[in-house]
């Protein structure tokens, strides 16, 4: 039997060899499609952008650079905003971190502000592997982090199940599994989405857009059959009562992602980049891992969207798409709230002052009934 | 459980381990243990179809042994194959005839009210009530003792790495062997893991790839036990292309499952029957049929064609014997009309060789051109390929309609073009690189199915086991690495399931 493992221990060295060099020899891959061709367009005109949105689909439908950076500008044209959306379907915190460290890597002169969107922190379900995007975000030093938080997380987590998953997309990744044909495609050039990157080529494509631009897709039938009355109460109703529940939560639910995320904070203010941390109206999942997690982080940093009750125009039927997103008008809503509290933010963090009366006109802020700042 | 999913990974070593383990008497209850998990895991009520099935053989058969005349084994045959067939028809075929009795009542508008089970089909049911069957038939038979021991038996029908699409073992091969102490063997278990990756690369990287051009000409499952309709939408080669590619899918979706169960059952000692030798090399559509589910076969030849009177009878009848068995064969795989037709006509198929064989034995290509055997030979093999596919598009389609639909698009404007860009047009890589990427794994396995059929149609295993270390080390590498690297990971079942 000892014959046996010590040929299969070979065998697997010398696969385990092939792959590595294989992995090597491959152009770098952002690992999924539609950020591989945000990056394509964030790289021809880089040294025109100073702001960074990155997160999830709640980021990529929901902030549309061009309104946000006219928004801004109007109030605090001193700041000359140009942002850029890196938001991306499913992204998880730490793919965001990792991002903006490879996004930095390329070019970080003029980056001066950084928006990460929150989202699940560790979770990651069996549909979830195989995914090309393992090829980029994993390395030693995230799956530790990763595998830390999901074994130090209270609740909501599997704290076995979820590590092990890590574990076997970390060795997926390691050995490229599957992933022959994604390679193929990175040496052609063809892991690549051209729609998405959106029609102003600054990373916001709405779901409207998308399912105007494929008629016949997915989206169709998700805008149809996940729109109804009942269930968006439902959700509202579901989301305000998880709210409730956490909004004092104070307990550190978990060390190592908080650490992680003070770290990016500090890391980027030691290079003059600003960097606030949002959590988005979710459908209410993970809400008593995330809500605690935020109201760690510094006031300063961080902007919740997470209560029904303090933004009610985001939870209309006409301003949503599906249950988790909003449409183009909940969108622009969305845009000009968020441009008011990162503004907020700005002020807290002494970056820009305080004006002494509102002088911008647009009805989208004056849209926002916010009474209590967001934050719980 | 199904072998492409981690569960199975852990599974198999974890079996393995404790298989050599533990002492050998324990052995039987272990295996039984997990051959129940592995069904279990499905879904767990049914085991209990198992359960019912093996019990009730286990009692006919010794009822059986203590009678010395046949007749007086009658009564308890009738038993055991009025249950084993009585549970293939509750859950497998009495929808169908219902079905069919229904439409017969409604074209005389006769009110019929008999209403439809709504039951899943037992995961692997017709493999292993043949495998009950072939048990009591040889033991009314005479041919094999009944088994004493309850708990070997119940290993027998429940035999994890064949129950749930065979091989179809016969009691007289599988059974002493379950008794057998086997001890590790280096040499043995390293042909089980060949076998087994050799299973892997069939399956994942090339049936569940090919599956991708397939169900766009074909429509698929949806998952829930219902149908996405094919769009028709394509003509032309497209159509001709896509069921070459179901042709091999299918030979490499229960090929592959073939290869993983016989490779588990070697590295535990255990010898099971080869299902599949290299098919498509055939010459002619009774070698096909000798090439291809010879465990089925075998078992329609011994327990249905040899009864009806064999090749022992009139020419009229030997036809008529070789129709009908082929149709049952067809039958066999599911309660569909579909599956009718591809046995009827597999059926047509070989009635049509006898007759030409026996009316125009000397206008045959081999004897037309004796001194280009080679070329004949490859013409043949080609011709038998595609003549096989005819009666694939029925077994692929979801209904007959669907099948002439399919058939009458052939001759409609030419997709292919359009079938090689767009298959997995919502799959995040374009279908024009799994195209390619399965032209060359397929090219691969035609080599390698090649140098097997050129080498007496041995088993991977045994050919591979018998070269030099570098031929060796080279097959093991090449193979684990497109393994790793081209699964295709999307979750697929395998096709004899259903079955």
């Amino acid at each position: 039997m000892k014959k046996l493992f010590i040929r299969i221990g070979i065998l697997i060295l010398v696969v385990y060899a092939i792959c590595q060099v294989v992995l090597m020899t491959m152009p770098f891959s952002w690992g999924n499609t539609r950020l591989n061709t945000k990056f394509d367009a964030y790289k021809e005109n880089h040294e025109q952008y100073n702001t960074l949105l990155i997160g999830a689909s709640t980021t990529y439908r929901h902030i549309n650079p061009r309104a946000f950076d006219s928004i801004v500008n109007a109030q605090h044209p001193e700041l000359n905003i140009k942002s850029f959306n890196f938001g991306i379907p499913a992204n998880r915190t730490p793919q965001s971190m990792q991002m903006l460290y490879n996004l930095l890597k390329f070019d970080d002169t003029n980056i001066k502000y950084v928006v990460i969107d929150m989202s699940e922190l560790t979770k990651m379900g069996a549909d979830n592997l195989h995914k090309k995007e393992m090829l980029y975000w994993y390395n030693w030093s995230n799956i530790g982090d990763v595998m830390k938080a999901s074994y130090e997380s209270e609740k909501g987590i599997n704290k076995f199940g979820v590590p092990i998953l890590h574990a076997f997309s970390f060795g997926e990744k390691s050995l490229l599994f599957g992933n022959g044909p994604s390679v193929f495609m990175q040496h052609a050039g063809l892991n690549t989405e051209p729609l998405s990157v959106g029609p102003d080529k600054n990373g916001f494509y709405s779901l409207d857009q998308e399912m105007r631009d494929d008629p016949e897709g997915d989206l169709a039938a998700r805008y149809s059959d996940l729109r109804t009355q009942d269930t968006i109460d439902y959700r509202t109703m579901r989301c305000k009562r998880l709210v409730e529940k956490y909004k004092d939560a104070s307990k550190n639910p978990n060390k190592t992602m908080e650490d992680n995320l003070i770290d990016i904070i500090n890391q980027c203010e030691k290079n003059n980049i600003s960097v606030v941390i949002m959590l988005s109206q979710r459908l209410g999942e993970r809400y008593e891992y995330l809500i605690p997690l935020f109201n760690q982080l510094p006031e300063k940093n961080r902007i919740g969207f997470q209560d029904p009750d303090a933004y009610p125009l985001l939870n209309l039927r006409e301003n949503l798409f599906d249950l988790a997103h909003l449409n183009e008008d909940g969108a622009k809503i969305f845009t000009g709230i968020f441009a008011d509290e990162w503004l907020h933010r700005l002020e807290m963090q002494d970056v820009i002052k305080p004006l002494p009366a509102p002088t911008v006109e647009s009805d989208t802020l004056n849209l926002n009934p916010r009474t209590d700042g967001g934050n719980q | 459980m199904i072998f492409n999913s981690l569960h199975f990974l852990i599974f198999l070593p974890a079996v393995i381990f404790l298989y050599f383990a533990i002492p050998y008497k324990w052995r039987w209850l272990l295996l039984l243990f997990a051959s129940y998990y592995f069904y279990m895991c499905w879904k767990a009520e049914y085991a209990f179809l198992i359960v019912f099935s093996t019990t009730i053989d286990y009692y006919t058969a010794n009822k059986m042994s203590r009678v010395k005349d046949k007749k007086g084994r009658l009564p308890y045959l009738m038993i055991s194959l009025i249950s084993n067939l009585g549970l293939l028809f509750s859950f497998k075929y009495f929808n169908f005839f219902n079905d069919s009795a229904r439409a017969v009542f409604d074209s005389f508008d006769i009110f019929y009210n008999v209403p439809e089970f709504s039951l899943f089909l037992p995961v692997g049911i017709s493999f292993y009530t043949f495998q009950a069957l072939s048990y009591s038939i040889d033991v009314y038979r005479g041919d094999f003792k009944a088994e004493k021991n309850f708990g070997y038996f119940a290993l027998f029908i429940s035999y994890w790495p064949q129950l749930v699409a065979g091989p179809i073992e016969r009691p007289g091969d599988l059974q002493p062997q379950l008794k057998q102490n086997f001890d590790f063997d280096y040499n043995r278990v390293k042909q089980g893991l060949i076998r087994i990756l050799y299973g892997f690369f069939k399956k994942v990287v090339i049936a569940d790839r090919l599956g991708l051009f397939v169900q766009e000409v074909y429509g698929q499952n949806d998952g829930h036990g219902g149908w996405i309709d094919p769009s028709f939408a394509h003509g032309g080669f497209a159509v001709v292309l896509a069921t070459w590619l179901f042709a091999i899918q299918v030979y490499c979706d229960f090929g592959g499952y073939c290869d993983i169960a016989i490779g588990s059952a070697k590295i535990m000692g255990h010898n099971l029957t080869d299902n599949f030798k290299t098919p498509y090399f055939s010459k002619s559509i009774r070698e096909f049929w000798e090439r291809w589910h010879i465990t089925l076969t075998v078992w329609v030849r011994d327990y249905l064609y040899i009864p009806l009177g064999g090749s022992r009878v009139s020419f009229g009848r030997l036809l008529f014997n070789n129709w009908f068995t082929l149709t049952i064969m067809g039958f066999w795989h599911g309660a569909n009309w579909t599956y009718v037709m591809f046995g009827f006509i597999h059926g047509f198929f070989i009635v049509m060789s006898r007759v030409w064989d026996r009316y125009l034995p000397n206008l045959t290509l081999n004897k037309m051109l004796p001194n280009m055997k080679v070329f004949v030979g490859v013409v043949l093999m080609f011709w038998i390929f595609n003549l096989t596919c005819i009666p694939d598009i029925f077994f692929r389609s979801n209904s007959v309609g669907d099948a002439w639909n399919i058939i009458q698009s052939i001759f409609s404007a030419d997709t292919t073009s359009y079938l090689i860009h767009n298959s997995a047009a919502k799959g995040a890589v374009p279908s024009v690189i799994e195209f390619w990427v399965s032209i060359a794994c397929i090219a691969l396995l035609l080599f390698t199915d090649y140098k097997l059929y050129t080498n007496k149609s041995v088993g991977i295993d045994v050919f591979v086991a018998s070269k030099p270390f570098y031929a060796r080390w080279s097959f093991y590498v090449v193979f684990l690495v497109i393994v790793t690297l081209f699964a295709y990971t999307s979750k697929s079942v395998f096709i004899y399931f259903a079955f």
